[in-house]
């Protein structure tokens, strides 16, 4: 049995306190996880005003089991790994408002974002360090069933589904996780793969075609989730011959990779790629002068915890110079 | 049960500001219960580390008028007295996994009785007058629980005349999860009335318990 716990050891004082709405923040950061959590560490330490805006504290980092690539832990969970970057930043007086997300970005003589708390925050700077979120698969029912057997967090929710039947849509390293661990707790699994083969680590793959409760549906894609208020069925069709079936399931954990946080708007347009990733120079700067982003937001390669550190950090960096340029 | 060292340290350093006795009761059965005896092993190797905490234990095998006497629904269940010996917040299922974190805050908050909330959610929520009911439907794996689960003992720390939380460890109570139509955690429940999905900052949290 693990014993997840966090503390505050290191730093005792705590000095975060609520944003202010009437003030101009020399920059403003929209995001907690790694990004601009380092962004807002950095900010702080060069005594920039500084307001850090997130739906959440620790962004995908949370619900990575263990980490074990990040510099100076061997092995860390990922929750704990979020906390410790939280405390270190609460060290410093820090405008944090958790719970809150970024609707609508503005420059005009600062920046101006306007929120669903129904608030404006106005900076001088700007630093985007939203992340990316769960792919959702885009079929009917999905929405309505999100919830109530559609779940995009297999380690929160797997043990609900003891002995029950649930489908695993995506064939990636998460999905392959996701299968295994209800495996353990669920009578059958159904993998449904859009591919002909599974991009997981050979690995895992390996565990998988070992495991009898799982049936592996390559080439497949799910085309509806239905039930009455709960999930009850899903609808698949087989890509090269459309056929279609109906497997009958209690949940859908959907496992399809992330997309970028950039449904914002943003006036003027933020230039982003193909994917949807906000394109960034070497400086972590922007389009738009003044507003920056790093992370996993962004286009640099590699989406890995210490490199969005690193980039909310270069970011944090360049929106200080160019105040002192200003 | 043995907590690692590294975590008995940090929980040592939360538990150093507490200055009053905090008492843990726990409640145990020997049938359909798969983790009371883990709960007390556990709840026995937290009070270790303060000089302040302190478990009793009840076996409602042997003594069950507490079961009626506490109101006791399910097992295990852990109740942390507060000073004035009202129980407004309980724990049914084992606080271990992400729920440890809650487990140890909320003994901090009794043993200084003092919170993390912000001034002005503890003054509205002192403000409530009429019974409010929190049950937070968890799993012991689900990160985002624990903030769902601290938020609710809080409220019911700062109000517990008035506001009782309970946590509920979903999977090992299928039918309070069946009951309440649990498929995602965290599932806030109030009053009876009103659920929501996901963590939420204390003050909207407390808003739609005003609105239970």
């Amino acid at each position: 049995m693990e014993l997840f716990f966090n503390n505050k050891p290191e730093t005792k004082a705590d000095l975060k306190e609520s944003v202010n709405y009437e003030k101009i923040y020399d920059t403003a950061i929209y995001g907690a996880g790694p990004a601009g959590l380092s962004a807002a560490l950095y900010t702080l330490r060069k005594n920039m005003k500084t307001a850090l805006i997130s739906k959440d504290i620790g962004g995908q980092v949370i619900t990575t089991w263990d980490v074990e690539n990040y510099p100076g832990f061997k092995k860390i969970g990922g929750y704990d790994l979020s906390k410790k970057m939280e405390e270190q930043i609460t060290q410093f007086p820090i405008a944090l408002d958790e719970g809150v997300s970024l609707v609508k970005l503005e420059k005009k003589s600062v920046f101006e974002a306007h929120l669903d708390n129904g608030k404006v925050l106005k900076s001088k700077t700007v630093i985007l360090a939203l992340g990316k979120k769960y792919q959702e698969l885009g079929v009917k029912g999905e929405k309505k069933f999100t919830g109530k057997g559609v779940s995009y967090c297999s380690t929160c929710d797997a043990p609900l589904f003891k002995n029950k039947t649930t489908v695993v849509a995506g064939g990636g390293n998460a999905a392959a996780e996701a299968l295994l661990e209800l495996s353990k707790i669920a009578s059958k699994v159904y993998a449904v793969i859009r591919k002909e083969h599974f991009r997981a680590d050979p690995v895992l793959i390996q565990k998988i075609e070992e495991t009898k409760n799982i049936e592996i549906l390559f080439n497949h894609s799910i085309q509806e989730i239905s039930g009455n208020e709960f999930v009850e069925k899903v609808m698949i069709q087989k890509k090269d011959t459309n056929e279609v079936k109906t497997l009958e399931t209690d949940a859908v954990f959907v496992e399809i990779g992330l997309v970028p946080n950039t449904s914002f708007e943003c006036v003027p347009s933020l230039t982003i790629n193909d994917q949807k990733e906000i394109r960034v120079n070497n400086k972590g700067e922007t389009n738009i002068k003044g507003l920056f982003a790093a992370g996993d937001v962004t286009d640099i390669p590699e989406k890995q915890i210490v490199i969005a550190a690193g980039e909310g950090a270069k970011a944090a960096l360049s929106a200080f110079r160019y105040l002192q340029n200003q | 049960m043995q907590i690692p060292e590294d975590i008995q340290k940090q929980v040592k350093e939360v538990f150093a500001p507490i200055d009053r006795k905090v008492v843990i009761k726990v409640f145990t059965s020997q049938e359909n219960c798969d983790f009371c005896k883990d709960t007390l092993a556990l709840s026995e190797s937290v009070a270790e580390l303060s000089d302040f905490t302190e478990v009793v234990h009840y076996d409602l095998d042997k003594n069950p008028e507490m079961k009626k006497q506490y109101q006791i629904t399910h097992t295990p269940a852990i109740l942390i007295d507060l000073p004035e010996k009202t129980n407004p917040i309980r724990f049914y299922g084992i606080p271990a996994g992400y729920e440890f974190s809650a487990f140890i805050e909320t003994i901090r908050f009794v043993g200084t009785g003092k919170v993390d909330l912000p001034d002005q959610v503890i003054a509205r929520a002192k403000e409530i007058k009429a019974p409010k009911n929190v049950k937070v439907f968890v799993t012991t794996q689900c990160p985002y629980c624990s903030g769902a689960v601290l938020t609710g003992f809080q409220l019911a720390l700062v109000n517990p005349e008035f506001i009782t939380t309970e946590m509920v460890e979903a999977s090992e109570f299928p039918d309070l999860s069946n009951q309440y139509k649990v498929r995602a955690v965290p599932k806030v429940v109030m009053n009876e009335t009103t659920s929501f999905e996901g963590a939420m900052p204390p003050d909207m949290y407390l808003e739609k318990l005003i609105e239970a």
